[in-house]
């Protein structure tokens, strides 16, 4: 009762506090600071730059750093004004100690709930159509305001452990210190003071970070509690020092339990975190994990049948193998680590099993032996669990998860790996029961049968292969449509359904496939005539090409790359640009990074030629090479490409600052304006066509190094001198002597 | 006399108010530096009179504000307006009043660009070693003092019909730092887009000059300055009548 009534007036008195509504009131207003701090380099999803950033990344942390300060300041407020010794008498220090530091937990939450308010229009606004007010507020609850309990935790902590102002200070610093230094960049569980979260995606919502956010949130409270609950211990008594009060102290075993279980809790479920394995940090390449085969043809069906809770996140499946022959001696199955086996039978009986900890590229080996001698028999695999992340890519995707709005499952993460039962003959059949309302692709292949389960799943069933490579649903239109004799399936995230029809996205793609295909060669990517293009999630890191599949990421049609006039004179011809990276970059032609070169300047041009051939010689004069040439004439005039001199006198930094702007304006501007001046060279745009269809025609050739500059000007025949410095602006007299 | 401008200054620069907002500015005055007239203006170098004067622009608003803040706080307080009835009945004139208002902000703004141009200079010698600044006195002079005499008159005029209305104007500061043109305030607008303008020299830059246009307006600017004082003191005798 007597800690109550402490928190009341204690409440009241910060409540009314000047520097507590200042605290408050900066809190609020950093958000907006972050989307100006803060250089992207990479275009974003609209809840990355609209969520993530301002809340996530900059309210977070600087609301952290602003309640530590007003925490140690209220903490030492009677210390030093000399009215300790009479408070003391009145209440005990320890009860008082606790009652503010509540308080001010309670007025930190109040703040929290007041900024997302605040900022609940204008970002609601911004983002129209992708804007999810759950997600929004879940943000707040999820990484702020823990944040900033876990900051005002410690604070207080090593006030009452120090009695010292600038000791704790020091501490703060060097805590938060930790988490923001290097050792901690992509670390989920280190970062205590400034959440990692790789992005947001708009069209395909995971709620996978937030679930990874909480979990580390509650790490960090069980801890700054244990601490802060010791430190309550080192409250001073008869004006005793630290060591001499907290022996005073120790039996007060209602504070010192709790504390004990706090902290260690918060280190149990660090220990034990369910979402990153323990593999190594690096991708490790292995020659063959296929164990001898001596029977061709051992299994002669497959059942799969996979349940998926997204409210968990999990997974519980079965796996039946009719075996034909069992494998002699010890046998291996591959799974994701996050999976647990439940049972695992053959023929009606238990099959011992031993799994060992020894994650690689996110998969765990089970070790199990069958009777060698019962031929014809099924073997049945029960799994469970919540897929865990390998951890050689889990600081730069999330490629397995189960959410309510997307489910993405890759290899181990769907179904165990016999490798010494396969065959190349093999085949299975899946059935999948999830969320009536998301579109599923197995294998890249739209999944078509399904029955309704009537209770908001649809179990989906179809023929697959025996190790299932891909599992994605989501939110997903498809537009069907046919050039030539080549059928395209164009899947996108429902939520694009306005920009794809505002840019006319999909005479785009014709026009991008038809072009390409007449100039450079058919995208070797189409199989069978058909190909499926589809818009990844942004958590998924990147696009690729498989035989038959083109898959780009997801900020191919965000809002942020379409504006990036860099790349096109209009979002329709940004996505003109992304798509002929099909045939330039990794998904085609291979092209080695270098200060000249790379498969931008390629893909830009060949942009140009396309929007030259669609809206006339006059636009693509105006909006391409006139641009390029302008921008190439102001890096020209820039005062350090002008005296490189003083660029060696500046830090690092900004040399590479400078550099990474000079290498942008390189590809993306010079580049084709030298691609330009090859074509003229060598006998106009049929002939330049010519040698680029060459190149793509011997793409193998370049897989490894990359093709370069100078295989480029030798396919053309031509030096570098023929076209350096042609393409320059009358400005570029002393360009010459400035280093790119 | 003396005494009055003494502790008047003592009231307005030793307190922890002055010191933080001399923090802040110097912070924003680096961080400018080295974020953005670090990469040069216009094309031409970061010691250049036109990137050093975008560099006073850019730093002109927040020492504004920072001027206005102190003026809010120490003579259009609440606490101010209630001791206003005994500072009417010394023999101190309203002229005078505001003059020492005006000095005391005066030496506080003097303050701000002391340690915000010693950092320009201190940026320059140590990143570029160039200790050319002689060059740099007069544009100083042409883009600060204006600015001052408008902000602070305009700011205790402002000042003595609503204390509120001070804070508008430090919004209006806010809002007015982005122009461009001759009427550009601060001349950070003005100062980034001319030299694209310019024909190039022979060292690859655009010589430096100002517009009469500019020159004219920064006039215009102090002479709406002094207008601004007049008035000042016109309302605060007329208040002191009153009292």
């Amino acid at each position: 009762m007597k800690l109550f009534s402490f928190y009341r007036v204690e409440l009241r008195r910060l409540l009314l506090s000047r520097t507590v509504a200042a605290a408050a009131v900066l809190s609020m207003l950093s958000l907006p600071l972050g989307n100006i701090l803060y250089d992207f380099s990479s275009s974003r999803a609209m809840s990355a730059r609209y969520i993530l950033t301002p809340v996530v990344m900059t309210g977070t942390p600087i609301g952290a750093i602003l309640w530590a300060a007003v925490m140690i300041m209220e903490a030492d407020r009677l210390q030093r004004s000399g009215v300790h010794i009479l408070t003391d008498t009145v209440a005990p220090p320890a009860l008082l100690s606790a009652a503010r530091t509540l308080a001010l937990l309670t007025i930190s939450a109040i703040v929290t709930a007041l900024t997302s308010l605040v900022y609940l229009p204008s970002t609601a606004a911004k983002m129209s159509y992708l804007f999810s007010a759950g997600f929004y507020f879940a943000n707040f609850a999820v990484f702020m305001l823990p944040t900033w309990w876990i900051s005002i935790l410690f604070a207080d902590a090593f006030y009452q452990i120090t009695r010292r102002v600038e000791l704790s200070v020091v501490l703060f610093i060097a805590l938060a210190g930790v988490s923001v230094s290097g050792i901690s960049s992509f670390n989920y569980f280190m970062r205590w003071f400034n959440p990692y979260v790789i992005t947001y995606s708009d069209g395909f919502p995971s709620v996978w970070p937030l679930r990874i956010g909480l979990y580390t949130r509650l790490i960090w409270l069980c801890i700054a509690a244990g601490v802060w609950l010791v430190s309550i211990l080192c409250v001073r008594k008869y004006q005793k020092g630290l060591f001499f009060s907290f022996w005073k102290n120790r039996k007060k075993l209602a504070v010192l339990t709790p504390a004990v279980l706090s902290a260690a809790t918060g280190i149990f479920l660090w220990h034990f975190q369910p979402f990153i394995d323990h593999g190594p940090h690096d991708y490790k390449y292995i020659d063959n994990l296929l164990m001898e085969i001596d029977d061709a043809n051992r299994i002669s069906a497959i059942q799969y049948s996979l349940s998926l809770n997204p409210a968990l996140g999990t997974i519980s499946a079965k796996a039946a193998y009719d075996i034909q022959v069992p494998y002699r001696g010890e046998d291996v199955l591959q799974l994701n680590p996050g999976y647990q086996i439940t049972k695992m039978t053959y023929d009606g009986e238990n099959v011992p099993f031993r799994t060992v900890d020894n994650d690689i590229n996110g998969k765990r080996s089970t070790y199990f032996e069958l009777p060698k001698d019962l031929y014809n028999k099924t073997l049945v695999i029960e799994y469970s669990g919540f897929p865990t992340q390998g951890r050689c890519w889990a600081n730069s995707m999330v490629q397995d998860t189960i959410d309510h709005d997307y489910i993405s499952l890759s290899s181990t993460a769907i179904v165990p790996r016999l490798d010494n039962y396969y065959s190349a003959r093999g085949s299975a059949v899946i059935d999948i029961t999830i969320p009536d309302n998301l579109m599923p692709f197995l294998d890249y292949t739209l999944m078509t049968d399904f029955a309704d389960n009537g209770d908001g799943t649809k179990t989906w069933r179809a023929a697959c292969s025996e190790i299932v490579r891909d599992f994605t649903a989501g939110y997903y239109t498809i537009n069907t449509f046919q050039i030539g004799s080549l059928n395209v399936d164009f899947a996108y995230g429902t939520a694009y359904q306005g920009i794809v029809e505002e840019n006319d996205i999909e005479q785009t793609i014709i026009d991008i496939l038809t072009y390409g295909s007449e100039h450079y060669g058919e995208l070797w990517s189409a199989e069978q005539n058909h190909l499926l293009l589809r818009q990844e999630s942004s958590m998924f890191g990147g696009g690729y090409a498989l035989h038959g599949v083109s898959t780009w990421f997801e900020t191919v049609l965000s809002p942020d790359t379409l504006s990036d006039m860099d790349k096109g004179a209009s979002a329709t011809e940004v996505f003109i640009h992304e798509m002929l990276h099909q045939w330039w970059g990794g998904l085609g032609l291979e092209c080695a990074q270098e200060d000249l070169w790379s498969s931008e300047g390629l893909t830009v041009y060949s942009t140009y030629r396309l929007v030259k051939e669609k809206y006339g010689a006059l636009y693509a004069q105006q909006y391409y090479v006139d641009a390029w040439a302008e921008a190439v004439d102001n890096q020209n005039r820039s005062f350090y490409n002008r005296h490189p001199e003083y660029l060696e006198l500046l830090p690092k930094v900004y040399q590479s600052q400078i550099a990474s702007a000079n290498r942008s304006i390189n590809h993306y501007q010079r580049m084709p304006l030298m691609i330009l001046k090859a074509e003229e060279l060598v006998g106009g745009e049929d002939k330049m066509d010519e040698i680029l269809r060459r190149m793509y025609e011997h793409q193998d050739e370049f897989r490894e190094n990359g093709f370069g500059f100078a295989d480029f000007l030798q396919y053309c025949g031509l030096t570098e001198e023929d076209i350096d410095g042609k393409c320059a602006s009358p400005h570029n007299d002393s360009a010459g002597s400035a280093s790119f | 006399m003396k005494k009055i401008i003494y502790y008047e200054l003592r009231r307005m620069l030793l307190n922890k108010t002055f010191f933080g907002m001399l923090l802040v500015n110097g912070l924003f005055a680096w961080f400018t530096l080295s974020y953005d007239i670090i990469m040069g203006t216009a094309y031409t170098a970061p010691f250049s009179l036109w990137s050093y004067c975008v560099y006073l622009g850019r730093t002109l608003p927040l020492a504004m504000i920072t001027v206005l803040l102190l003026l809010a706080n120490y003579y259009y307080s609440r606490k101010q307006k209630q001791v206003e009835i005994l500072t009417s009945a010394t023999p101190v004139s309203s002229f005078c009043q505001i003059m020492i208002r005006t000095l005391a902000a005066g030496i506080c703004f003097l303050l701000i660009y002391l340690v915000v141009i010693v950092l320009a200079l201190l940026f320059y010698v140590s990143f570029f070693r160039f200790h050319d600044f002689a060059a740099f006195v007069l544009p100083s002079v042409v883009l600060l003092l204006p600015c001052f005499v408008l902000f602070t008159s305009l700011g205790q005029l402002l000042g003595s019909i609503h204390r509120s209305l001070v804070y508008v104007l430090m919004l209006l500061a806010f809002a007015l730092h982005s122009i461009t043109g001759a009427f550009d305030f601060f001349g950070a607008g003005y100062f980034s887009t001319v030299p694209l303008t310019l024909p190039i020299g022979t060292d690859g830059e655009p010589a430096f000059e100002i517009s009469a246009a500019f020159l004219i307006t920064r006039l215009l600017y102090v002479v709406l300055g002094i207008i601004c004082i007049y008035l000042a003191t016109l309302l605060s005798a007329r208040k002191s009548q009153k009292a």
